[in-house]
């Protein structure tokens, strides 16, 4: 089977959850024995360049990289921002730079023999749609989150919205990250639910098994309670800080750490001490890899508080490092995760009544970590991509 | 003979209302959710009554006036009874004229439907002496057939219970324990006197409570003659048919369009049809057959899930903390003599609270089992031990 991905940059290299999906996806499924051609946007100056990449006991992976200043997450607002400083190489705006970036792709998929096109999210729609139309090959458009999930529903963007919906309807197959989203897809896009997969997203343990010691003088005399995530809207940030300004009052041995960055971090600094809670709320900007492990480590409780959150890699990724969850209801992960608490994203005081129960608990905080420990297990990248390979077998004659 | 042994086991808990930290210290109201969930104690006992007591006990006094020779016995928690004198006293009414009839046996147990014997013996003696002064007021009689909750059962509860004056007692015909033996004969507590003990025959009684409207099941569907056949098919090797089950089976758990009523209806006059059998209250099987073995039960079984044990209730350590918490408090408590205090302890004693917090089998989506007016069991833990924190500031002021 020879799949033409494409995809957005792996760790350490990705900037959220949508690399993470990208890396453990594909590594599983080459491991499984798919041929893939994965494909992603990178500025290096050049048109494209290659390079091939072998996992363990695995189909070797070929990596193409085309010249593009596209990124995940992006807003049209953001790309004007960034492209003042970048130069006239890239398009004048981000639509200009996804149509350029399909015809890019396009180039790729006439060179790359493929058997099915698989792409990631709205910004790939295009090219793959572009792929589609030279190679006649099945498209698969695997939707990591909608417009819907990204502006909390208010504000979105009729051309990115657009571009989704194309996308959706020229694929042959939609794999959706959640049933959550899979109900989006169908009542925002008007797209019929049979042609919708669900597979849910994983968690590799091998990724957070190496960080030793821990936050040892900030641990001494507070709990922690830990954010993870980009600081915009979409990751509720602002209902977890409210949430915090109640959980201090009852609890005051305690620190709310923001680990991220994005366009709310302004606000949520002066928030915090507009709140009293200067000394209470760290803000330690991105962080991958080790830091980011010892941080999930070493905190108490870890926080989902997405206002719409398509899966939710993060949680698991806490739990696998044996830290207790609390997460939003509106999030795919809450559909089939049993072991955390789960709270409306709105619900201020039952999110702090939440975290304030687990500070106090004990055994609460035991059991949590102990059940939810054992059961983020049933989440794995090897069944996730079994999925795919059965979704490309349904669609192909290979 | 074979006898058929009826007992319905009638149970309502108090609920705890979401109860949130900042509750705490100004909210002692623990029970009084008035919304239109689950946890609305009086709303589940108004639709309980109307679709299982108020039909099934209408049932049974039709079934007690046409056969003479038709038995049953019942066994009420004391929490259920405080809600039906406040809230249904026509439903109350009702459980007393069965009781009217002289054939109808009410059976005793912990007030508050508790865990008592497993972490407070003081507490169990004093919950049970409660509960009998209750029946006595109620019922006007005294029962002389204990029961615990959940028909939770060892040797020692035997010994216990024999020395507090009862002459049998009820337990689950569990496989592990009986191993070849049959649930169908008196037995003798290992190391008790004179005090019987009656077994639960789980198969028969959860052909009725479990499987009756189970389609998948190969002999679906009961009807009273199948039934009555099986009975009767026991005639040669068993005394005794030990039918223990939820009251809420009839109309509640199974519905009332599963044919339940209509099973029960037909069930005594298909039973008699065969004059080898006929009804037997507790005390009657008690009176009329002997022991025929003794039976050493040393760890504590129950009539709960698979394993019947206690893994139900005390099975992770949500359950095990919140009810050594509870426990802890019994001295303090007590200490106060303050009616209120000592209710509102006792309430937070019954066993449905940990019930709600069991965490066996969660992961794998299993939830109907586990019937939950909570979110999950870590919303019942959260709950439980707010409102004890609330409980132990009142009983420090």
């Amino acid at each position: 089977m020879k799949v033409l991905m494409f995809g957005w940059e792996f760790p350490p290299h990705n900037s959220g959850g949508l690399g993470v999906a990208c890396h453990g996806l594909t590594k599983a499924l080459s491991n499984q024995g798919a041929e893939i051609v994965f494909v992603l946007p990178k500025k290096i100056k050049i048109e494209k360049t290659f390079f091939k990449i072998k996992f363990a006991n695995s189909k070797p992976l070929k990596i193409i990289s085309i010249d593009s200043s596209l990124t995940p997450y992006l807003s049209s607002h953001q790309y004007s921002r960034n492209e003042e400083k970048a130069g006239a190489l890239y398009g004048r705006n981000l639509f200009e730079e996804v149509n350029r970036y399909a015809r890019l792709a396009k180039r790729v998929a006439a060179s790359e023999p493929h058997d099915v096109i698989h792409a990631h999210d709205w910004l790939t729609f295009p090219a793959g749609m572009e792929a589609k139309k030279n190679s006649k090959k099945p498209l698969v458009a695997h939707v990591h989150a909608t417009e819907f999930d990204r502006t909390g529903g208010l504000n979105v963007n009729q051309r990115v919205y657009d571009i989704e919906r194309a996308g959706l309807g020229a694929a042959d197959k939609i794999i959706a990250v959640s049933n959550y989203t899979k109900d989006k897809i169908v009542s925002h896009y008007g797209i019929d639910p049979n042609k919708i997969e669900v597979v849910h997203n994983a968690v590799d343990p091998a990724d957070w098994q190496n960080a030793g010691g821990h936050f040892g003088e900030l641990k001494k005399k507070n709990k922690i309670v830990l954010f993870t995530g980009r600081l915009t809207l979409q990751k509720g940030p602002d209902y977890f800080l409210s949430a915090a300004r109640k959980v201090v009052d009852y609890y005051p041995d305690v620190l709310f750490v923001f680990a991220g960055s994005g366009d709310m971090e302004r606000k949520l600094i002066e928030g915090a001490a507009w709140l009293g809670l200067a000394d209470k709320v760290k803000f330690v900007g991105f962080l991958r890899d080790a830091e980011l492990e010892k941080l999930y480590r070493a905190a108490d409780l870890f926080v989902m508080p997405s206002v719409s959150e398509p899966f939710g890699i993060a949680p698991l990724e806490a739990l696998t490092c044996g830290t207790p969850v609390l997460i939003s209801k509106q999030s795919g992960v809450a559909e089939t995760l049993k072991h955390c608490l789960k709270v409306d994203f709105w619900d201020i005081d039952e999110m702090a009544n939440k975290i304030l129960s687990v500070l106090k608990y004990g055994p609460l905080r035991e059991h949590l970590k102990e059940q939810g420990g054992r059961e983020v297990g049933k989440f794995s990248w090897q069944e996730a991509a079994a999925r795919c390979l059965g979704i490309y077998k349904g669609l192909t004659t290979v | 003979m074979p006898s058929v042994c009826f007992y319905f086991q009638v149970h309502q808990p108090y609920r705890v209302k979401k109860y949130r930290i900042f509750d705490i210290g100004r909210d002692s109201l623990y029970f009084n959710d008035s919304s239109e969930s689950n946890l609305n104690n009086i709303k589940v006992l108004k639709k309980v009554a109307e679709k299982c007591y108020l039909p099934a006990n209408n049932l049974i006094l039709e079934l007690l006036k046409k056969y003479p020779k038709f038995r049953a016995s019942y066994s009420f928690s004391g929490v259920f009874l405080d809600q039906l004198e406040e809230h249904l006293p026509e439903v109350l009414k009702s459980f007393q004229e069965l009781v009217k009839t002289g054939r109808v046996e009410v059976l005793a147990e912990t007030y508050y439907h508790s865990l008592a014997f497993l972490h407070s013996k003081d507490e169990f003696k004093r919950q049970v002496k409660k509960h009998g002064q209750k029946i006595q007021k109620l019922f006007g009689v005294k029962p002389k057939i204990f029961r615990n909750t959940e028909l939770i059962y060892n040797n020692e509860l035997a010994r216990e219970v024999e020395k507090m004056g009862y002459k049998g007692i009820l337990a689950e015909g569990a496989d592990h324990v009986l191993d070849w033996r049959s649930p169908n004969f008196v037995y003798k507590p290992k190391g008790a006197k004179k005090i019987k003990l009656l077994l639960k025959n789980y198969r028969l009684s959860d052909d009725i409570a479990f499987r009756f409207s189970s389609r998948e099941w190969r002999d679906w569907p009961l009807t009273a003659p199948k039934f009555s056949q099986w009975i009767s098919a026991i005639n040669g090797n068993g005394q005794t048919v030990n039918l223990f089950m939820d009251y809420e089976t009839f109309g509640e758990h199974q519905w009332s369009d599963t044919g339940i009523f209509e099973f029960l209806r037909h069930l005594p006059e298909e039973i008699l049809k065969n004059p080898d059998n006929d009804f037997k209250t507790p005390s009657e099987v008690v009176k009329n057959y002997p022991a025929v073995a003794e039976l050493d039960v040393h760890s504590p079984i129950s009539w709960a899930d698979i394993e019947r044990d206690l893994s139900a209730w005390t099975g992770n350590i949500l359950q095990q903390s919140a009810l050594k918490s509870v426990y802890d408090l019994e001295k303090a408590v007590l200490k106060t003599k303050k009616k209120n205090l000592i209710d509102a302890w006792g309430r937070l004693q019954t066993s449905d609270h940990f019930y709600y917090m069991c965490t066996k089998w969660f992961a794998d989506g299993d939830v109907h089992k586990y019937f939950n007016p909570y979110d999950s069991p870590y919303d019942a833990f959260i709950n439980y031990m707010n409102v004890l924190s609330d409980f132990k500031l009142r009983l420090n002021n």
